[in-house]
């Protein structure tokens, strides 16, 4: 048992804030005086404080990105390619859509009368049909300018002749009256234009644009599954990254645990750190895809020409450009959440 | 400030690191805790630093229960500690300010307050100025007063010291100790584990002395 008293009152204990005296020649008057506002409650107070803490992070993400250069590119690049890849088709799919979306607009039905029908008569239905509300234009094409028609565009028309009557029927030719109409619309209009008795045929000229849908549908769905799948593959690779650094940094994380450090304060650096390989890959997939498309603005141009359109491939545009930092950055913050608190616990000072 | 009640530590191995050891330190108090290497001195001050938990036996330090702590309080325990290691545990990509600031970082200070605590603490060990040198530029004995620094910086409680002058000459082990002497003047109790008998045979210190695990005397010169 200790002989010596103790030499001094001592008005320390754990509870540090309530009694702001302390020994050491720390203790000058200077600093006693600031001892109370060290950690007071003003929001002024505690954003200094709080920013004091910040700082020791970043500089602990710069001294990992400094220490693991490679690997901090390499994170970035594959990060960004996993959201590149999926950005890019889907781009691509929508410009597609909006091809077929114009083309929605020109959907017609060609009625193909019996060859019996009068022009009294097939102008009579047109008139009729127009007062339906889902019908917008109806182009009566009479036999004669059937005939007329076909032998300007077919070339065969000196094979007509040898037929001696003119064997084409009179043609209605019906525009649904919303521009943007859906394909079933379309499909059960042609379904009740089918049932009037002085129809012979009714043909909707863009059913192979129902089928383009489907095929766009499939599209969007190949998307979302390989885009899940990349993103898992990105949160591994974040997470591998950040379980390096969190094993390069042993010792640190270590002494700082022994100093009193929270798992939220060690967690902290290696939290920026995902920051920022989300943040540079979410920028490096913009560049890719602003690349790619900018690869194939000429080609799809030239081919648009060629089909006499004006078709002008649309790029990323501001708000999937936001969409892909913001993915990035949750990425990066989610692999380095997942792989930090998993292998923190298992760093304890003692535990060898 | 540190009471230990028959307290036991067996490894998985069957071997006892420490065997029955009982003693208090009082607030205040400045005690040394020699024995052999290997005697179970660093196990001791693990028990204290709630690093390692006791098998049996009942380790109380600054009031808190180290056998009930719950993990999430650990940290907040540690705060009260002042931990200085034999091979300094300095961050070296930090600088001395950096490394010196960490205690006030996680307690949360703001920057000006930092500063100058970071400042005084350096001063008393005689390191002013040093502040934007990176810790391998330093030598051994300053690596260790940094070590110092960053131990007393947020006034703990309680300062504990493993083997501090291990890797030290004599004269700078002494000016080592003068420290933690002065430290201890002022209030702070202190905790130094030393295999070094001739550095602290001629003090008037109180000595605890392990033997194979077991507190073999327990004297006041």
């Amino acid at each position: 048992m200790p002989s010596d008293p103790p030499r001094k009152p001592r008005p320390r204990s754990g509870a540090r804030d309530v009694n702001p005296s302390k020994p050491l020649d720390l203790n000058t008057p200077e600093i006693r005086s600031n001892v109370n506002s060290t950690r007071g409650t003003t929001f002024r107070a505690q954003w200094r404080a709080y920013a004091a803490a910040h700082r020791w992070a970043v500089l602990g993400t710069l001294a990992q990105f400094r220490r693991m250069p490679y690997t901090t590119a390499l994170t970035c690049v594959a990060l960004g390619i996993a959201l590149a890849f999926p950005a890019v088709l889907f781009v691509l799919l929508q410009n597609v859509q909006q091809v077929t979306a114009r083309w929605d607009g020109a959907a017609q039905i060609s009625l193909y009368l019996k060859t019996s029908t009068t022009e009294t008569q097939a102008l009579k239905l047109a008139e009729q049909l127009r007062t339906q509300p889902d019908i917008g234009k109806v182009d009566y094409i009479s036999k004669a300018r059937a005939l007329e028609d076909f032998q300007r565009y077919s070339g065969l028309g000196d094979a007509l002749a040898l037929l001696g009557e003119n064997p084409l029927p009179p043609v209605l030719v019906v525009h649904p009256k919303d521009a943007q109409v859906k394909p079933d619309a379309v499909q059960r209009l042609v379904q009740t234009l089918q049932t009037n008795p002085a129809v012979d045929v009714a043909q909707w000229d863009m059913q192979w644009l129902q089928r383009l849908h489907g095929l766009i549908a499939v599209g969007q769905r190949a998307i979302l599954v390989i885009g899940a799948l990349l993103l898992i593959a990105a949160l591994v690779v974040v997470g591998n990254t950040i379980r390096l650094a969190v094993q390069n940094r042993t010792q640190e994380i270590k002494v700082t645990k022994l100093i009193g450090a929270s798992d939220g304060f060690v967690r902290r650096p290696f939290l920026y750190s995902g920051f920022c390989y989300g943040l540079t890959g979410g920028l490096f997939a913009i560049g890719v895809v602003s690349t790619v498309l900018w690869a194939l603005h000429d080609p799809v141009h030239a081919v648009a020409l060629s089909y006499s359109s004006n078709f002008e491939l649309h790029g990323l545009g501001f708000e999937l450009s936001a969409l892909l930092l913001a993915a990035g950055i949750g990425l990066g913050l989610t692999g380095s959440w997942l792989s930090v608190s998993r292998h923190l616990r298992a760093i304890e000072p003692g535990v060898a | 400030m540190i009471q230990f009640s028959n307290v036991t530590l067996r490894f998985p191995t069957g071997h006892d690191a420490l065997n029955d050891v009982s003693f208090t330190l009082n607030k205040g108090e400045l005690a040394f805790l020699t024995g052999h290497s290997g005697a179970g001195k660093s196990t001791l001050l693990k028990l204290v630093a709630a690093i390692e938990r006791s098998t049996t036996g009942q380790v109380v330090v600054n009031g808190e229960n180290l056998n009930r702590i719950r993990r999430s309080r650990v940290p907040a325990f540690r705060r009260n500690l002042g931990i200085v290691f034999q091979d300094h545990n300095l961050l070296h990509d930090r600088s001395v300010f950096d490394n010196v600031a960490l205690p006030l970082v996680i307690e949360g200070f703001r920057g000006e307050e930092i500063a100058r605590r970071v400042r005084a603490a350096l001063d008393k060990v005689g390191l002013l100025g040093k502040e934007s040198f990176f810790p391998v530029t330093l030598s051994t004995g300053e690596q260790q007063r940094v070590g110092i620094a960053r131990a007393v910086v947020n006034r703990p409680a309680l300062l504990l010291a493993d083997e501090p002058t291990g890797n030290l000459d004599p004269e700078l082990a002494r000016e080592i100790m003068r420290l933690f002497e002065e430290f201890n003047q002022v209030g702070t109790t202190v905790l130094v584990a030393t295999h070094d008998i001739e550095l602290i045979a001629r003090k008037r210190h109180r000595r605890l002395i392990l033997k194979q695990g077991r507190l073999d005397a327990d004297t006041n010169h």
